[in-house]
């Protein structure tokens, strides 16, 4: 329910921080600007804009107006960012930068705006000395397969399943499936999709992708995938970090761990899980304990 | 005040007043919860002001600044009944959508940065996950880091041990043996499988030592003489890969490649992570030299395949 505000206000309040929020949230257009004052005489609103740009100025705000846009260069109300926090903020910059056009680049970049607005006039300066000496180059990421990431968050933002052409262990193949997101790694990028027919996760390395074309039907509203469980033994379960999409079901008295584990992408799991050696084993569902045990059979093969 | 707007050229009639007094009112509750004649006294007080405020006066102030999305309680009489800014639309507010970009941009940069600049993210992370609405994202940034569980004093004496390559002696927590004491070369902190570990060269182990550092339980002690010696094997494991399209790793290398398979060579210093790494390449993957990894390797899977025989499901 929307709250009940007493009857008595302050319209100039209104109108500078009307003023205010449209140049924290970067919308300062002059349109958007003009409209606080339409109630005032036509012919006054230009003086009455003037008037409020003033209030800040003497508030200690400078606002430019660049390409018919107020933009503010120092903001009233700051958060405390120290060296450490503009370190971080220049590194996610310099990522940002050598990102693919799509949305996580497009998000990163509101984001970080939106924290360089609350800088204070020492964050101001220390982000603009470490701007120049930064050294932190992310330049070769991603480098080859640019223009192929930019086509994979394209079909991840259309509402189509997609016919995938891709090289799986050297050979081609293809699949129907729904592209999910994709997974930007260290220094490569993953296409992840959903599987219609097996209802899994598959995480497809970018690289790897011949073609991809759009089908006329909609993409599918409910993932479901299966639940792995496995446990951990001896010294793994004493270290074992837990994943993000994982909890632990139960420990045992010997400290064997039992984890379930939510919709990681099939071959991945697999692939981490075999890396663990003899101190995991797949619990359920049955398939995939068995397709766990036919890499192992399949490894030893090699030495035969 | 007049004398102020004079000096920068700003004219009496050319500001809004009341605008100037809410942005001061708003910013001097921001700094703590006030009561009124605080409020009052820090108009009368103010460099250009010099004017008073009235209680109907400031709940106009007070009521404008609600309707524009601030929430502001009165606290008790007994605690000076002081005006409280709980909620303000200038916080940071960080949404769904810009949560999940940095949470996925971190995942993509974690493991190829020092593990200063980690600790710095870290830090980060906390101060703007109070942003986040969304409980589970919010949990997830605060937590995303493999340093979020590390003592930080820890932590930094490790970044300046490895920096100095100096001989330390560390209280760790085996996962296999418990807490011992361990002298180290210390040679570099290297972020995997979401943990950081301590590399070092150690008189106790054989090759490249690793530790996770959450599980070292006091303050490294440095030595101020050294008596490990730095000269270490490298290990150079030959691989057949069945796999053109893999996705090699920094130490490993092509030798030759035909239609059917490459031949790589993985160089490194620590036989854990080696056949981690090699696990994981499963049948796309058969390991040429040396004999000794190649048994080891055999013998690993063989166990893994009486486990699952073992235990019947």
């Amino acid at each position: 329910m929307q709250k009940k505000f007493k009857e008595k206000y302050n319209e100039s309040c209104i109108k500078i921080f009307t003023l205010l929020k449209l140049l924290y949230e970067d919308k300062a257009d002059y349109n958007n600007v003009m409209d606080i004052f339409t109630e005032d005489d036509e012919e006054k609103q230009h003086v009455t804009l003037n008037k409020y740009l003033n209030t800040l100025k003497v508030f200690g705000v400078k606002v430019q107006k660049v390409n018919n846009k107020f933009v503010m260069q120092n903001t009233p109300f700051s958060m405390n960012f120290d060296l450490d926090d503009i370190k971080s903020i220049n590194l996610f910059e310099k990522f940002q930068e050598v990102l693919p056009n799509g949305k996580t680049k497009q998000n990163l970049e509101l984001l970080l705006k939106k924290i360089e607005a609350r800088f204070d006039d020492n964050a101001n300066k220390i982000y603009h000395s470490l701007k120049s000496t930064n050294n932190a180059d992310f330049s070769f990421y991603y480098a080859d397969i640019r223009e192929q990431i930019e086509r994979c968050e394209k079909v991840c933002q259309e509402a189509f399943k997609v016919n995938i052409r891709y090289l799986e262990k050297s050979k081609e193949t293809n699949i129907i499936c729904d592209a999910k997101q994709v997974i930007y790694d260290n220094k490569t990028a993953y296409l992840r999709v959903y599987k219609i027919n097996d209802r899994e996760y598959k995480d497809l390395l970018i690289s790897n992708i011949i073609s991809i074309s759009q089908l006329p039907t909609q993409k599918g509203t409910l993932d479901t995938s299966p639940t792995v469980v496995y446990k951990i033994k001896g010294r793994l379960a004493k270290a074992y970090n837990l994943k993000e999409n994982e909890y632990v079901q139960e420990i045992l008295a010997d400290g064997t761990m039992i984890i379930v584990n939510k919709n990681e992408p099939t071959d991945s799991l697999l692939k981490r899980l075999i890396r663990y050696d003899y101190e995991c084993i797949i619990i359920s569902p049955k398939a995939i304990r068995i397709k766990m045990i036919d890499m192992i059979n399949a490894a030893l093969k090699n030495y035969e | 005040m007049k004398e102020f707007m004079l000096n920068n050229k700003v004219t009496y009639n050319l500001m809004s007043f009341t605008g100037f007094k809410s942005m001061l009112l708003f910013s001097y509750l921001l700094e703590a919860p006030r009561s009124y004649e605080e409020i009052k006294q820090y108009f009368a007080e103010h460099q250009y002001l010099h004017e008073t405020i009235s209680i109907d006066t400031l709940r106009v102030y007070i009521n404008s600044l609600e309707r524009l999305g601030c929430e502001i309680v009165r606290g008790r009489k007994a605690e000076g009944s002081k005006y409280k800014l709980v909620k303000h639309p200038f916080e940071l507010k960080i949404n769904d959508e810009h949560a999940k970009s940095i949470i996925k941009a971190f995942k993509s940069v974690y493991k190829s940065i020092d593990v200063e600049d980690l600790l710095a993210i870290t830090k980060f992370f906390e101060k703007i996950s109070g942003g986040i609405e969304n409980q589970e994202l919010k949990e997830t940034l605060r937590n995303i880091s493999p340093l979020k569980k590390i003592d930080s004093e820890i932590l930094k004496l490790l970044i300046i041990a490895c920096r100095k390559n100096d001989e330390i002696s560390i209280m760790y927590d085996s996962p296999s043996s418990g807490i011992k004491n361990i002298d180290v070369l210390a040679q570099k902190l290297v972020v995997a499988n979401n943990k950081v570990y301590l590399h070092g060269i150690s008189p106790q182990y054989k090759n490249t030592a690793s530790f996770i550092v959450s599980r070292i339980k006091e303050k490294p002690v440095v030595k101020l003489q050294k008596s490990i010696k730095a000269d270490i094997e490298q290990l150079t494991i030959g691989c057949e890969i069945y796999d053109k399209n893999i996705n090699l790793q920094d130490n490993e290398k092509i030798i030759s490649k035909d239609d059917k398979k490459l031949i790589i060579e993985i160089t490194s210093d620590n036989k854990f992570l080696t056949t981690q790494r090699v696990l994981s390449l499963g049948s796309d993957c058969k390991v040429l030299y040396p004999q000794s990894f190649k048994d080891e390797l055999c013998s690993i899977l063989k166990k893994m395949k009486e486990e699952y025989f073992a235990e019947k499901i």
